[in-house]
């Protein structure tokens, strides 16, 4: 480890950590969603998030190089896979009223489903999206040491993460759909005896969350130059989003936000400060003083869920 | 009692079974070494098992008839008399006695999956074109190719290395990783069966200062390599202040750090800067913001090629245009490729390497347009050395006094052969006698560095 002054908190690499921190964002927004209406850890939150990048990557090179396409495929097939997760893994189990186990187990092997079949479809071959979908072309503020250099590509990514943030927190405040989503949140008995249709709200939160999830694939990818996508790409964010969850409160959208956002500037402070070994380390050691300190999470104030 | 009796009546058939199967298994693997060479066996066969990397190269079958001393190929026959007869003898010298005939198990460890596979599909087409023009040379020893798969891994480069050895081959060529090496090789070491590798280039691996006098190296050392690009780099651009980037979790990577420290220090140049990252590490930006902040004047990274290419990219996009110094895992096409690599962020970069496209060793020219004609690419460096290290191991095991491991290695240390590289014999530590030779990436492609 090397100590500097402290220009280590230079402007640069507070600008990597947000962008860093925007993808854990919003990938943690869709475990969060599904967390906060069902109570469900949903692992396989990761591999879909790699899937839809995959399918992403399939279509730019098959047909369209856009990066506004690669987006909306993205947010389908993540959208499509989190239904079909709902209704393979979840339904059955909630039908018999399993215990919340039974679920997260049911997640994890769809998830090694998923990621088996990624890695037979990619022969575990590293795929790089198509030059044309990423944004070309960089800019720098300032100058000197304290000049910060922003690619394009960089900066598209974090407005997508904040447009998903925004629209989320749009729709689970002020539209309908958002009310019911609470509603069940809190009790879904009590949202059932108050005519909502339950299934129909879990099934939009897995299509909306899952969305996301997908989002934060693709960008995962674009934000890295040259854009890799691979099969085990989940497993590089599945503990972070878990992390981001806990650090923010489990089921608050606003925590999972200002959760990513520390974690990542968290972690590439970590390598600011010359302990790259430690990036992935320390981060979860934050984590863990944050549950000794305040278990809830910052944002987290939930009551136990009414059943 | 019955029931007991049963029971352990049970276990001991199937006990029984287990062993029977076993031992019909291991006598399948020795009676392929004693076939004779008439049969028309194993040109063209090979065991790609496991997960290939997917590149699709076809080998495509030359036109081969059986003669009385084997399978002559017409595509080649003409070539390799060609190569024979041009002045410059095909053959290897060296060995007392010798003249082995029949055909040799060969087993080859590549990474044809996994992080590493660039390398290792260049290496495949290099061992399977020179199996082709081994087989349809006369001398009436012939070469089986079994070529297997270790994902990149170090412990599946352990296991398949184990089957190699149970298989009674007479010589293992790679593991494409100096990582899986430290891992692989002293099984064989310690059954003494040779081992050429054909990339490995991490310090301590061949020959008795390394894992054992049974391990040889067909492919220079960072250490044969890196001073001398460290040396005229500084020549050229005269760079006081170093930054050095590094792999901290993988044998070759961190021995070519310890190699670049040295150099530069031996060249005068502070290391003004040093970052680590790990394999699978996709955002290099802490790492480059805080080479930024120590203003180096040139940027050296010992990297295997899925870092190498992201880091480079990364590099320039965050305005860095100091020069770049590679090691040896940067010398892959796919470096500069623009669909899968660093595209133009690869201009200008310079790698020390034991062959270039642009070499005027009379050899080379015909090797690439051969290759060319066969793969529908150019080879490159790790195609040059596998093509380089399967007629080494044909020599060392002809010239041999016998196919055991002893006479093959002895006969292996007093090979002289020339090759596309050039003329080729082993040092004192089993590494190959020669200069590297210094690129720079330039127009897309590696140019040497003038």
């Amino acid at each position: 480890m090397h100590w500097q002054t402290f220009a280590v908190l230079d402007a640069q690499q507070v600008v990597n950590g947000i962008f860093l921190g925007s993808i854990y964002a919003l990938f943690a927004l869709g475990y969060t969603l599904v967390f906060g209406v069902l109570d469900i850890l949903n692992v396989a939150h990761a591999a879909i998030f790699m899937v839809a990048a995959f399918a992403a990557w399939w279509v730019a090179e098959a047909y369209g190089q856009n990066l506004l396409v690669a987006v909306l495929v993205a947010a389908l097939v993540g959208g499509l896979l989190g239904v079909l997760l709902d209704r393979i893994a979840f339904w059955p189990l909630r039908r018999q009223g399993a215990p919340q186990l039974s679920a997260l187990i049911s997640s994890i092997a769809v998830a090694t489903m998923l990621e088996g079949a990624a890695l037979a479809f990619s022969h575990t071959e590293t795929k790089y999206l198509p030059a044309a979908v990423v944004p070309d072309g960089r800019f720098t503020l300032g100058s000197g040491t304290g000049a910060v250099t922003i690619t394009f590509a960089k900066l598209v990514v974090l407005g997508t993460a904040l447009l998903g943030m925004v629209a989320l927190t749009y729709l689970v405040q002020r539209t309908r759909l958002g009310r019911e989503m609470r509603a069940v949140a809190e009790s879904p008995k009590a949202a059932a005896l108050l005519g909502i249709n339950i299934e129909r709200v879990i099934m939009i939160t897995f299509f909306i969350a899952s969305a996301l999830g997908g989002v934060a694939g693709l960008l995962f990818a674009v934000k890295d130059a040259p854009s890799p996508v691979s099969y085990d790409m989940g497993s590089k964010v599945e503990l972070k989003g878990l992390a981001v969850i806990i650090l923010g409160g489990m089921g608050s959208i606003p925590g999972s936000v200002v959760g990513g956002f520390l974690l990542g500037i968290s972690e590439v402070l970590t390598i600011a400060l010359g302990a790259s070994g430690y990036s992935d380390a320390i981060p979860f050691a934050i984590l863990f003083l944050m549950l000794l300190v305040r278990p809830s999470g910052l944002f987290g104030s939930r009551a136990r869920r009414a059943g | 009692m019955s029931r007991i009796a049963r029971k352990f009546g049970f276990y001991l058939v199937a006990l029984l079974l287990c062993s029977l199967a076993l031992a019909a298994c291991d006598n399948n693997a020795t009676t392929a070494t004693t076939a004779p060479t008439n049969t028309p066996m194993v040109v063209g066969a090979t065991n790609t098992s496991a997960i290939s990397g997917g590149m699709g190269n076809a080998t495509a079958e030359p036109n081969c008839t059986v003669t009385a001393s084997g399978k002559v190929c017409s595509t080649f026959s003409t070539v390799a008399t060609a190569l024979s007869g041009d002045g410059m003898p095909m053959t290897g010298t060296g060995g007392m006695g010798g003249g082995q005939t029949g055909t040799a198990k060969i087993g080859a460890i590549l990474s044809l999956s996994g992080a590493a596979a660039p390398y290792g599909t260049s290496q495949k087409n290099g061992l399977e074109m020179a199996r082709d023009d081994i087989n349809a040379m006369a001398g009436g020893l012939k070469l089986e190719l079994d070529i297997q798969d270790d994902a990149s891994k170090a412990d599946q480069a352990g296991q398949v290395m184990q089957k190699l050895v149970s298989a009674k081959s007479v010589l293992v060529i790679g593991p494409t990783l100096s990582n899986g090496a430290f891992t692989a090789d002293p099984i064989a070491q310690q059954a003494g069966i040779p081992v050429l590798a054909i990339s490995n280039t991490a310090d301590k691996i061949s020959g008795k200062n390394g894992i054992g006098e049974y391990i040889f190296r067909a492919s220079l050392s960072e250490r044969q390599a890196i001073p001398p690009t460290i040396k005229a780099a500084k020549a050229k651009l005269n760079f006081s202040k170093a930054a050095l980037l590094f792999g901290d979790d993988d044998a070759f990577t961190k021995s070519g750090a310890e190699v670049f420290k040295q150099a530069l220090a031996d060249n005068g140049v502070q290391i003004v800067a040093t970052e680590t990252y790990k394999k699978g590490a996709t955002d290099f930006s802490g790492q480059i913001s805080n080479i930024k902040a120590a203003a180096p004047d040139v940027i050296v990274v010992s990297g295997l090629i899925a870092e190498a290419i992201p880091v480079v990219k990364q590099m320039r996009d965050a305005g860095v245009t100091l020069p770049i110094i590679g090691g040896n895992g940067f010398n892959n096409p796919r470096l500069f490729s623009k669909e899968k690599g660093a595209g133009d962020a690869a201009e200008n970069v310079i790698v020390g390497a034991a062959w270039n496209i642009a070499s005027d060793n009379p050899k080379s020219a015909d090797f690439i347009t051969r290759y060319q004609a066969k793969f529908g690419s150019n080879p490159d460096q790790f195609a040059a050395q596998a093509y380089t290290g399967l007629h080494v191991a044909y020599f060392g095991i002809k010239n041999a006094k016998s196919m055991s491991g002893a006479d093959v290695a002895a006969a292996l240390r007093t090979v002289s052969y020339n090759s596309v590289m050039g003329a080729f014999k082993f040092n004192a530590d089993q590494d190959p006698d020669m200069a590297a030779v210094v690129q720079i990436v330039q127009g897309g492609k590696f140019a040497i560095y003038k």
